[in-house]
């Protein structure tokens, strides 16, 4: 049996793959960076745009999970190998202006980052 | 003697306003569950204890007799402007087992074919940013703005500053030039409750000039120490003449600035690009050893002018060619451009680059920071033309030489760095705003321009936020622009795009296009007649709205605390009216799409544990705001904490109220990657057959070139223009009534306003009645109205009005003028640069009768 892994679409980059996930076998995937270059030579210049800009670095828009932990945060970004079973998500996220706010630092209990006065109505 | 009536509830409940897009912190006065009174909230940081004319007036929006308050079903198969729907009452059940179906069927077979359209971004933003991409649309349009709003801003402030927004420094400027903007003093993004008073203080404490260009004496001018006329379309020319003045006259630029912050001292080739070392390093001349060398040497001494030799070809600072290319723009020609006397150009440009005390210091909280206390801001109507991203640019030129950016005194990103996060350095060592606070297309590292997947086209506009503009084109000729599904349905909401778009009859054309249209209303306006299936929303007094104060946005910039609120309901809505967006999140379940939903959620919106929503079952609308809260802000604080408390707020370091100090990105004064991009756009769009795609003004350097008003007017001898009133917002405050009686007892607000010189010249008096009509067959009949506060060359017509609804002709009275239905939908307007639709178009005026 062919150690192989998955990828899955989330967002309107499944109008460019056509479907909502697929398996890869690893042999062929390589690594993320592999990966990805696999992905953007079958689905072409419009996926490739949606994930990627000029010089390679991701979209703003597009998001790149293994597992559960985004391409920025892992250790050694796109060049993180793929393991038997790895689970590889692409998101891209439908611009406008939403999405998330931002992460005040106020939850942190004793010794947060920021003082915080809450002022009652 | 009569009973005086028991009162079991009386209370002033918090909220925020939504009669503009300022999201002014409200208390809303309840006695018995009725709305009685609104005020500003006194505890608001945002606002404090004022609340503008629109804010008072929602309550004759809640309590509207023609809201919508059950499903209804379109019987009459035809559609138009002034056409009967014949609307059928039907029963939530069917209406929802209809839209259901319709979206399943879509997002089963092409999720591409689902087009929403609102301008509900404070409300839909986030979840409808969820749902959207659950459902895997690209087709989402933020606002029928998007024609009028900030194509050419946000573009310049992502590129400069890193942020969505940008904003004067109204707590230390000294000198504040508006271009075709009213910040502070106007409705929309500019926070008049905030920012006003700060205006005053600014006046009275350190005697703040305030200058107002605009061809129209508005609200703002009439406020100002000084109001400088100018033709529409020109204000590129009248910056880059100030420029010139500072540059090449004055001498006035802060050279430290621009070579530790700036492109500036880059090396350009000949061929325009960058100069570059074998490596791929763009090289800079360094003064101390006379060679070329990386901009991120070790000690590197970078000169900002001059002209050097770099494998034999002649290579110069983009500094330099700033300098050079803005000797294009004497005042004496800007004179005749703009009207604007040379002599008047000239001192204004000496005053502002005198005022910036290049220099100087401040030492706030103990830190010392450069002080600039001169800035232009600039909005709608400087670049709301057909080359409109060059005045963008041209206009920050201005900040960018005297130093005045992300610094006391000067032109402020909103926010652009915060507690965890900061712009980063990109390719080139310049600047990219945090991944954080993009959500939309930025313009840097450069977009790749590809065949358009999108309804919008916006693939052909890599460098712009959005592209609205293009909808009706596209929609009408989706093979043109290489699409090979056509919109099917339509979801709207808060979006009169029929009215706030250019053009109604193209329009409607186009929506005749979309087989099934659902429009979300609270009131029937002109769009929503155009809908198959109308379901009742909730007043923005009802409705649940996370973090409507969006902290890239619509906040307070600088010296300020950062701070959250809730749009929180206040009263309950009518029996059967739910908020759109939960009902969207219903829709959800109906179609199947609920793991995808809450897994995209938890994803996109980062949420902790143990706060992730669970796919295996169905969550509250309330639930999912609630996980959103307590993933932000701790478990502490979810919805209930923000209905009784309202404001979370927690101080704004120096550093993140003026970071640029703090940052080492660069920005950009020259456009290289921008020039790049234009034969990247005109390659594909030749692949596409759209020979006529012009892709001239993709350029390093800013230029002004002309709008179609500018020259041969021949008969057609006047430029009309639109103009804000403060006390209407879009279309959608003509709902309230008290401001529909406002805007009858206010002489201009549904005329057409001339200067009385021009007038004469003409022969036309006060309260004729008058036809004004453009090249392109467009007409509109209003009264004419005489007020020297007018360029004589414009005709001014203010707001939007017009409507035609057949529910708000019974309450709106005199329609008046509709400015948008002078502008003909032609490509030829749109910039190609920015997306923005040129809002100035030339104009004959005729009595038809006399007043």
């Amino acid at each position: 049996m062919k150690a192989t892994v998955t990828v899955c679409y989330t967002g309107a980059i499944r109008t460019y793959t056509g479907k909502r996930s697929e398996s890869f076998d690893l042999q062929e995937a390589g690594n993320l960076r592999a990966l990805m270059a696999l992905l953007v030579a079958r689905y072409g210049k419009g996926f490739e745009s949606r994930v990627f800009v000029e010089g390679g670095g991701l979209n703003n828009l597009a998001r790149v999970l293994v597992g559960e932990v985004e391409v920025p945060e892992l250790p050694v970004g796109m060049d993180t190998a793929l393991e038997p079973g790895s689970v590889v998500t692409i998101i891209t996220i439908t611009a406008l202006a939403g999405g998330e706010n931002l992460d005040p630092g106020v939850h942190e209990g004793p010794g947060q980052r920021h003082g915080i006065r809450v002022d009652q109505s | 003697m009569a009973t005086p009536k028991t009162v079991h509830e009386d209370v002033w409940k918090p909220s925020v306003c939504y009669m503009c897009y300022n999201a002014c912190n409200i208390l809303a006065h309840v006695i018995d569950g009725v709305v009685v009174k609104i005020e500003g909230n006194p505890n608001s940081p945002h606002n404090g204890s004022r609340v503008c004319a629109k804010g008072n007036a929602a309550i004759m929006g809640l309590y509207n007799p023609y809201r919508v308050t059950k499903p209804l079903k379109r019987t009459n198969p035809e559609k138009g402007i002034g056409v009967d729907p014949k609307w059928e009452v039907i029963s939530w059940e069917e209406a929802r087992a209809v839209v259901a179906s319709k979206l399943k069927e879509i997002r089963d077979t092409d999720a591409r074919k689902l087009y929403v359209l609102t301008f509900d971004m404070q409300g839909f933003g986030t979840p409808g940013n969820v749902w959207a991409t659950a459902f895997g649309t690209p087709n989402v349009s933020t606002g029928p703005s998007g024609y009028f709003c900030g194509n050419a801003l946000h573009p310049v402030s992502w590129s400069v500053h890193g942020t969505f927004f940008q904003e004067p420094d109204y707590d230390y400027t000294k000198y504040c030039i508006l271009f075709g903007s009213q910040h502070g003093l106007a409705a929309f993004t500019k926070n008049p409750g905030g920012l006003a008073p700060k205006m005053a203080e600014a006046r009275v404490k350190r005697g703040m000039k305030l200058v107002v260009v605009d061809p129209y004496c508005n609200n703002a001018a009439s406020k100002a120490n000084e109001w400088i006329p100018i033709r529409p379309g020109t204000d590129t020319a009248l910056a880059l003449a100030m420029v010139n003045v500072l540059l090449n006259e004055e001498g006035i630029y802060d050279r430290e600035f621009l070579t530790r912050y700036t492109n500036g001292p880059y090396l350009i080739g000949p061929d325009g690009c960058y100069v570059r070392d074998a490596e791929g390093r763009v090289l800079v001349w360094d003064m101390a050893s006379g060679t070329p060398r990386p901009f991120d040497a070790e000690g590197v001494q970078p000169a900002i002018d001059g002209t050097f030799e770099v494998g034999g070809a002649e290579v110069h600072p983009a500094f330099h060619l700033v300098k050079e290319h803005v000797k294009k723009y004497p005042v004496e020609r800007a004179e005749e451009i703009t009207t604007v006397p040379a002599a008047t150009i000239r001192r204004i440009a000496q005053e502002f680059g005198q005022a910036a005390s290049i220099g100087s210091t401040i030492t706030l909280h103990g830190k010392v920071l450069p002080y600039r206390p001169a800035v232009v801001d600039w909005s709608k109507g400087a670049i709301a033309h057909q080359h409109g991203m060059h005045a963008g640019w041209a206009i920050q030129l201005l900040n960018t030489v005297i130093g005045a950016v992300d610094v006391p005194g000067g032109h402020l990103g909103v926010s652009a760095k915060g507690p965890d996060w900061e712009p980063t350095e990109g390719p080139d060592g310049m600047l990219v705003p945090s991944q954080r606070i993009a959500f939309l297309g930025i313009p840097y590292p450069p977009q790749k321009p590809v065949a358009p997947n999108t309804v919008e086209a916006a693939e052909l506009f890599p460098f712009a936020s959005y592209a609205m503009p293009m909808l009706p084109d596209v929609l009408m000729n989706p093979e043109k622009y290489g699409l090979d599904y056509r919109i099917e349905m339509m979801i709207q909401s808060r979006s009169n795009y029929l009215m706030t778009s250019v053009d109604p009859e193209a329009v409607t054309e186009a929506f005749k296009q979309i087989p099934f249209i659902v429009s979300f209303a609270v009131n029937i306006d002109e769009t929503v007649e155009m809908a198959d299936i109308v379901l009742p929303d909730t007043h923005v007094l009802e409705r649940l709205d996370a973090l409507p104060n969006r902290i890239y946005g619509w906040i307070l910039p600088g010296d300020s605390d950062w701070y959250w609120t809730v749009r929180a309901p206040v009263v309950d809505p009518p029996p059967g009216v739910r908020p759109w967006v939960e009902v969207l999140y219903d829709l959800a379940e109906d179609i199947g799409m609920l793991d995808d939903l809450y897994s995209t959620f938890n994803r996109n919106l980062k949420i902790k544990d143990p706060f992730k929503l669970d796919p295996g079952r169905q969550h509250s609308y309330e639930e999912t705001v609630d996980a959103y809260f307590k993933s932000l802000f701790g478990a502490e604080h979810g919805v209930e904490w923000f209905k009784q408390n309202f404001i979370l707020k927690t101080p704004r370091k120096l550093e993140e109220a003026y970071p640029r100090p703090f940052l080492k990105p660069r920005f950009p004064i020259y456009l290289e990657h921008f020039q790049r991009q234009g034969p990247q756009v005109a390659a594909v769009t030749a692949q596409l057959g759209l020979e006529d795609w012009d892709v001239s003004d993709y350029q390093a350097l800013p230029d002004w070139r002309p709008c179609s008003s500018y020259s041969d007017r021949g008969e057609f001898d006047l430029i009309a223009i639109n103009c804000k009133q403060a006390f209407h917002s879009f279309s959608y405050t003509v709902d309230a009534v008290w401001l529909n009686e406002l805007t009858d007892n206010y002489p201009d607000a549904k005329a057409v306003v001339m200067n009385p010189d021009t007038a004469a010249r003409k022969g036309l008096r006060q309260g004729d009645m008058v036809s004004v009509r453009t090249p392109d067959g467009k007409e509109v009949r209003a009264v004419l109205s005489l007020f020297e506060g007018v360029h004589p060359e414009v005709l001014a017509i203010p707001g939007v009005h017009g409507h035609w609804a057949r529910d708000r002709k019974k309450y709106v009275g005199n329609p008046g003028p509709h400015f948008n239905s002078l502008l003909a939908y032609d490509l030829k307007y749109i910039d190609k640069a920015s997306s923005a639709f040129d809002a100035c178009v030339k104009v004959k005026v005729a009595r038809i009768q006399a007043g």
